[in-house]
């Protein structure tokens, strides 16, 4: 292999595993909100646990996503330093508003909100959330002018073989950043509802109670709410995913997309025209199944098969991105910049050895940290809604990790672990 | 704004990353240092822990205005520091797996492994940015140099943050040790700042991009202004133990 072919693969693999963090983060964060408003408005418990419980997801997944974000921003200036040197203008404005405003706010601003839980009054600890989703999706939203520029490049000219923005118009309303975002909005949503409808079906499944009649129980009532959104999540994910999928068509040079890798574009674009589908189907037939509790009243063994299917398939829809994001990027070979620039011609004089060391390093690392992370959230999502650290009174997490007596004391607990009643969020 | 406006810009950006990474990283390097029991390292994980999110945002920040006001620096940097800029991602990305996962399981041997590896990476992730500096410089001894001070400036650093934060007397006040931390960064733009202004990109461009930076400069200050309250304070009944 080449130095261009290993900077080439390196990219594209921490690309992938950066995206796939990057759809739950966008799917699952306007659930949190709408939960963590419902919990300061209402004051209901089972809003609460839900808020935590999904909030603690988020984290989890948010902060591998950050660190496979910060591996590949560097990687333009790594290996395609001849991409900064002709359209480094044009390319890099919208990455640069992307660090300096959307996603340093968007960060600092869930750090509020997870250390400040205790210090701001609910609607202001509320909004913040709000303000993290809306600093998320703009974040994404820059990230795509910069891609579609790559794909679709308008508003520039050459001046002496460098780009220079004319139209920055023209550069934010591109359909290959505004339709894009809106199909990879709807993907995020699909992958947001898959997690939610699994989650709650397998924790679910653990409940005993029988069909016919519904449960009080606060713990059950987690999970039927979060399946109830995971289903609308998915079903509205599936409807802007589609409508939007096929609105880029009015821009993509089909013939031009299929002159690399016609094989892999080609099965791409057919294996999400039918999940899609397929998603948008399931979930009418699910969104009916919540009349009047349907759903959860079927009979126990039909019920508990359903759960165990939407269990499984909580994986589809990240597989489904990943071949969609493939088929986008490699749509647009040869080129970098379609028709002004060739990937050829912008990587770096970095011997290929040095690459592979590289990749190697790098992709071993956030590989290895992507499934230790996942690993993570599995066992967090099987703990349910039991000892949730997220929102916790700091005193109780110290106890329950063994602290002494000064420290708790500090902390505003008394008596040595155990006693004094075990932590409130006990799960049935 | 101007080349030098965005020269500045970077400079701030910079400083106010090892301020307040420079802490976590400082706390992280010395989490195992003997004599330190399991609750006192979750407390000083706990110290810092608010300073993770909003701190390693002006290094990503730093990272995008090289790119988007002086691209050709970004990938003259890259070429020629091509190690330390692996070495810094690698360490960073580590680091941060370790902050966030390290706390969320009970088991002993797992807290163990991820102690040492927030103590190698914070440390590799000092010491590269210090060296990173020094390929600024442009000579190899230089990056040594100041890969070490790095290292034992973010350890003390991260030691006056933890005082004031546990309530303990520290032995160097705070504003120094920033001080200390930031002086590197500062001597290094300087003499790296001819051969930056030489590669900005276009007057307009840097205007337009300025633009949307004065805009949500309000913004921005207000977040992180909060976010130093919450750190300013000592740790209490009313702080969030997460990490």
């Amino acid at each position: 292999m080449t130095a261009e072919d290993l900077a080439r693969l390196q990219f594209a693999l921490l690309a992938a595993i950066h995206f796939l963090f990057v759809l739950l983060t966008l799917g699952l964060g306007p659930v949190v909100a709408i939960l963590g408003t419902r919990w300061a408005v209402t004051g209901k418990a089972v809003f609460e646990r839900a808020t935590r419980f999904w909030g603690q997801i988020y984290l989890v997944n948010y902060a591998l996503g950050i660190a496979a974000g910060i591996v590949l921003e560097l990687q333009f200036g790594l290996h395609f330093p001849g991409l900064l040197d002709v359209a480094g203008e044009v390319f890099g404005a919208p990455l640069a508003v992307e660090t300096m405003v959307a996603f340093f706010l968007e960060s600092t601003l869930l750090g509020l909100w997870v250390f400040g839980w205790h210090l701001f009054p609910r609607w202001l600890h509320a909004t913040l959330f709000w303000l993290v989703v809306l600093t998320g999706y703009a974040s994404a939203f820059t990230v795509m002018v910069a891609n579609g520029f790559l794909r679709n490049p308008v508003g520039f000219e050459l001046v002496d073989g460098v780009a220079r923005i004319t139209d920055p118009a023209a550069l934010i309303l591109n359909p290959a950043a505004l339709v894009s975002s809106f199909h990879v909005l709807g993907a995020c949503l699909i992958a947001g509802g898959f997690v939610l409808v699994g989650v709650s079906a397998s924790r679910l499944r653990r409940h005993a109670s029988a069909g016919g009649k519904v449960s009080a129980d606060v713990d059950e009532d987690v999970w039927r709410r979060s399946m109830r959104a995971g289903i609308w999540t998915g079903l509205i994910g599936a409807l802007i995913a589609t409508g939007f999928g096929y609105a880029q068509f009015s821009y993509l040079d089909t013939d031009a997309s299929m002159a690399t890798y016609p094989g892999l574009v080609g099965s791409g674009w057919a294996i999400m025209e039918m999940f899609a589908n397929l998603a948008a189907l399931a979930g009418w037939v699910l969104a009916l199944l919540l009349i009047r509790n349907a759903l959860f009243r079927l009979r126990p063994g039909l019920r508990h098969g359903l759960y165990r299917v939407m269990a499984v398939l909580v994986p589809a829809p990240f597989v489904v991105a990943i071949l969609g994001w493939l088929s986008r990027e490699l749509g647009r070979q040869p080129w970098v910049v379609t028709g002004v620039l060739r990937t050829s011609d912008v990587v770096s004089g970095q011997p290929a050895s040095a690459v592979l060391v590289s990749l190697v390093a790098l992709v071993g690392i956030m590989a290895t940290l992507a499934v230790l992370d996942w690993w993570v959230l599995t066992r967090l999502a099987a703990r349910g809604t039991e000892r949730l650290v997220l929102g916790a009174p700091p005193g109780e997490v110290l106890r329950d990790d063994g602290a002494g007596a000064d420290v708790l004391l500090r902390f505003g607990v008394g008596g040595p672990a155990g006693v004094s009643g075990a932590a409130p969020e006990v799960a049935r | 704004m101007s080349a030098p406006a965005w020269g500045v810009l970077l400079t701030a950006l910079l400083v106010g990353w090892v301020v307040l990474d420079g802490a976590v990283q400082g706390v992280g390097a010395s989490l195992l240092r003997p004599g330190r029991t399991a609750e006192e390292r979750r407390l000083l994980l706990a110290a810092v822990g608010p300073l993770l999110l909003p701190g390693e945002v002006w290094l990503i920040a730093a990272a995008g205005v090289l790119l988007g006001a002086f691209p050709h620096a970004e990938s003259e940097l890259a070429a020629a520091g091509y190690p330390a800029v692996v070495a810094l991602v690698a360490s960073w990305a580590v680091r941060d797996a370790g902050f966030w996962l390290r706390s969320r399981r009970t088991s002993v041997a797992w807290r163990r492994r991820w102690d040492r590896a927030i103590v190698v990476s914070s440390t590799l992730l000092s010491a590269s940015f210090g060296a990173l500096l020094g390929v600024a410089w442009g000579n190899a001894v230089a990056a040594v140099v100041l890969a070490v001070v790095a290292v034992v400036l973010a350890g003390v650093h991260g030691r006056a943050v933890a005082a004031r934060r546990l309530g303990m007397t520290a032995r160097l006040p705070l504003w120094l040790t920033s001080g200390a931390v930031a002086a590197p960064v500062v001597a290094t733009m300087a003499v790296a700042w001819p051969h930056l202004m030489d590669g900005a990109v276009s007057q307009e461009a840097l205007r337009g991009l300025g633009i949307m930076i004065l805009a949500a400069l309000p913004a921005l200050l207000l977040a992180q202004g909060a976010a130093w309250w919450m750190v300013a304070r000592r740790l209490g009944p009313k702080d969030v133990v997460f990490f």
